[in-house]
């Protein structure tokens, strides 16, 4: 065992460090793409997101031919890490960088990678999902937005939701049903879908935090090119899955966000004084604090397993799978403790909304009785419930 | 990065088992519920043998030379196998007090096998978590007090006793020594009380000497409760796959499978900790390595017996019974709760260094 990084990735720390420090827009420090969005701030972001790609920050896992630099694993956990350390928003594409662009690179035509991988590389093109439905979140599968094929067309009709960044986005990677007599997983496509077409409407839903991160999208009637097929015609369900994996990918690194958020709380306690003693002086707050501090940690060990039988090539454990879950649970953890050290103070103000924030963390991306089911049944091996 | 054991490592972990598998398998792990000393002569020299007593100990004491890594394959094998014996206590814990106070002498016979030695800290009428001050009297080289909770003390012929600012080497077998069982529910782990009076005793050191090995023995205790927990899952799950009621296996069942999936949560997260321990231990500074094993000793007392009594749940009755292994692994587990300080005293140590300290708080 060695838990050190190797030399070449401290030395791209440094690097990485250093643009940083010459590059991170004032303004923009401590922002993150989760954050109430304006216009305005939409704008700042897709600049960000610019600079980021022209200086080979943003997508840098991508092979070189789509404009990334290829980079390793342990290089991406590296700008991670110090991306979070300086406070830098995120690429604001981060759906199409993380989720999307694999699977057009996966499953593209040759048009497809060269007409979308750049401008979404560098935020000129926001992109976002159309999976979910009202009444497909949890078995997805049971998609109805139909697409019917028409001439050269598809013609859409059907709704989607939770579409983060909904919103603000001019493309979306949309899952369509177009062969209704087909089994379930099999009738199935996935469709690259411009926005702007006649006959969308975007409407933003506001959320318990009363923000506006997601949108519903209506199809009615809408004319989509049959040159927007992406992977094959009814073979959309293994596009959807390479999508989704990536996003599963996408929480090996949660545990930057988490453990900022309790170095945050901690610095709080200590510098707040209630009855002449910092909060952080009291016996049982100490213990609440540790105990977060320990949660955080715990994340980070699991992280570094991850990222470890990654970079030996082992077959993956059970860590990925785990992540999602243990973030969730830790989240909830965080936010009572915050609750418990802080008292009052912890229902207003950053901390109040990111106690009301945590709900979202059991069901964005998979709730976590859908995950619990899968590590059932995957990892465990129980035999599959009714 | 590189999170995972060596091929070695690997090796040593496969024949650690199998010779539990041969020689120690849970039959006989009952059989010695009611043993004081947790081990036989025949077990101990077999351990012995194997290079496992003196693990540790460096090759020019007669030892192995390996490091907490080594040690923690052994844990968390033995923990899988509930294994009692003094390995944790003498192997670990005294060994590396022993070498931290260059106690050579003492240490050579530790790892031939002759002598069994363990911590005495923990004074009648304290906790745990003041270890650091005991109370526990000396003049002139003669000690007086008592001691509770020591490790194996049953089977230990030497007490690393703390009394004033320092750490003694008592004998068994010197006038005033006194060492009487301490009977729990758990029969695969041993404490006894270590009663002294105006016991002549060897003077070995300052007792900052002993905080390597305090951190050494919380990790190991971790270790071995993640074989435990991960012995307890196994037979959980297959019970889930295997028992059918309502016509089908009640692994099938969200309400079981979703307990065995948070059990599996809790044994993974423990895991990564308890390595990085271990990794911790052997390589990073005295300050990373008392946070690591803050952060898997806490963790560890906290979240592990859980595992073992859900995986009382979902057996049923049956996991009630005496005959079924699993309260072997949840009386162990609900042992290392409280043993080696409670996650409140590692709650503490850990707010001592990220809340007042400036330890990777970052």
């Amino acid at each position: 065992m060695d838990f050190r990084y190797p030399p070449e990735a401290e030395e791209f720390r440094a690097s990485v460090r250093a643009w940083l420090e010459a590059n991170l827009p004032a303004d923009l420090r401590g922002v993150t793409v989760r954050d109430d969005l304006t216009p305005a701030l939409v704008k700042r972001l897709r600049a960000w997101n610019r600079t980021l790609a022209d200086a080979g920050y943003a997508g840098m896992s991508w092979p070189e031919e789509y404009g990334g630099r290829a980079a390793s694993v342990i290089e991406q956990v590296v700008l991670a890490e110090e991306m979070s350390r300086a406070e830098a928003p995120g690429p604001i594409n981060v759906i199409g960088l993380s989720n999307i662009a694999p699977a057009i690179m996966t499953y593209g035509t040759a048009a497809q990678k060269e007409r979308f991988l750049l401008p979404m590389l560098r935020g000129d093109e926001i992109w976002c999902q159309g999976f979910s439905e009202p009444n497909a979140g949890s078995d997805l599968a049971s998609i109805t937005t139909s697409a019917r094929r028409d001439g050269d067309d598809f013609v859409v009709n059907g709704q989607k939701v939770w579409n983060t960044l909904g919103e603000y986005a001019n493309w979306c990677e949309l899952l369509v049903r177009t062969n209704p007599a087909a089994a379930k997983h099999e009738g199935i496509s996935c469709l690259l879908v411009d926005l702007a077409s006649p006959g969308v409407v975007v409407r933003p839903i506001v959320t318990i935090t009363g923000g506006r991160e997601f949108a519903e999208l209506f199809f009615e009637d809408v004319r989509v090119p049959a040159s927007a097929l992406l992977g094959p015609l009814d073979g959309g369900w293994k596009v959807a899955m390479a999508t989704l994996s990536h996003e599963r990918a996408g929480v090996a690194s949660l545990h930057l966000q988490v453990r900022k958020k309790v170095a945050r709380l901690i610095a709080h306690a200590r510098t707040v004084e209630r009855d002449g003693a910092p909060l952080g002086a009291d016996p049982g707050k100490r213990r609440e604090l540790a105990r977060a501090y320990l949660l955080a940690e715990h994340m980070k060990f699991l992280a570094d397993r991850a990222l470890s039988a990654s970079i030996q090539k082992r077959i993956p454990g059970p860590e990925g799978s785990l992540a999602k879950l243990v973030w969730s649970d830790t989240e909830d953890a965080i936010a009572a403790i915050a609750g418990r050290v802080l008292g009052p103070e912890a229902n207003s103000g950053r901390f109040g909304d990111q106690r009301v924030y945590v709900r979202a963390t059991s069901i964005a991306g998979g709730t976590s009785q859908v995950n619990r089911n899968i590590i059932a049944t995957r990892v465990l091996g129980l035999p599959k419930g009714s | 990065m590189d999170a995972f054991f060596s091929a070695e490592q690997d090796e040593l972990r496969a024949s650690v088992r199998r010779f539990l598998a041969d020689r120690a398998p849970l039959a006989w792990v009952r059989g010695r519920w009611a043993d004081e000393r947790g081990t036989s002569d025949e077990i101990w020299r077999a351990m012995t043998d194997l290079g496992l007593v003196g693990l540790l100990i460096p090759e020019d004491l007669g030892g192995v030379g390996a490091g907490m890594q080594e040690a923690g394959v052994v844990l968390e094998e033995l923990g899988r196998m509930a294994h009692p014996g003094p390995f944790l206590a003498s192997s670990v814990g005294a060994a590396s007090a022993l070498l931290a106070l260059d106690a050579r002498a003492h240490a050579r016979a530790l790892a031939a096998g002759e002598r069994i030695a363990t911590l005495a800290l923990v004074d009648a009428g304290r906790g745990f978590a003041r270890w650091r001050e005991p109370i526990a009297d000396e003049a002139e080289g003669r000690l007086t007090g008592r001691k509770v909770h020591v490790l194996d003390g049953m089977a230990a012929d030497l007490f690393l006793v703390t009394a004033g600012s320092h750490v003694w080497a008592v004998r068994r077998d010197a006038p005033g020594v006194r060492v009487a069982s301490e009977p729990t529910v758990d029969g695969t782990r041993r404490f006894a009380t270590l009663t002294l009076e105006d016991t002549p005793a060897e003077l070995l050191g300052p007792i900052d000497a002993l905080e390597l090995a305090v951190d050494r023995v919380a990790i190991g205790l971790a270790v071995d409760g993640l074989g435990a927990a991960q012995a307890a899952l196994a037979l959980a799950v297959d019970h889930a796959k295997t028992r059918v009621q309502f016509g089908r296996p009640i692994g099938a069942f969200q309400s079981i499978a979703h307990l065995a999936a948070e059990m599996l949560q809790t044994v993974e997260t423990g895991r990564a900790g308890a390595y990085y321990a271990l990794w911790a231990a052997d390589q990073a500074d005295a300050l990373e390595c008392h946070r690591a094993a803050a952060l898997t000793k806490a963790y560890a007392s906290a979240n592990y017996v859980r595992v073992a009594s859900d995986a009382i749940q979902i057996f049923g009755g049956s996991g009630f019974t005496w005959e079924v292994d699993l309260h072997l692994f949840y009386k162990r587990l609900m042992s290392l709760e409280q043993d080696w300080g409670g996650d409140d005293f590692w709650l503490d140590e850990l707010a001592r260094m990220v809340v007042d300290g400036e330890a990777r708080n970052e």
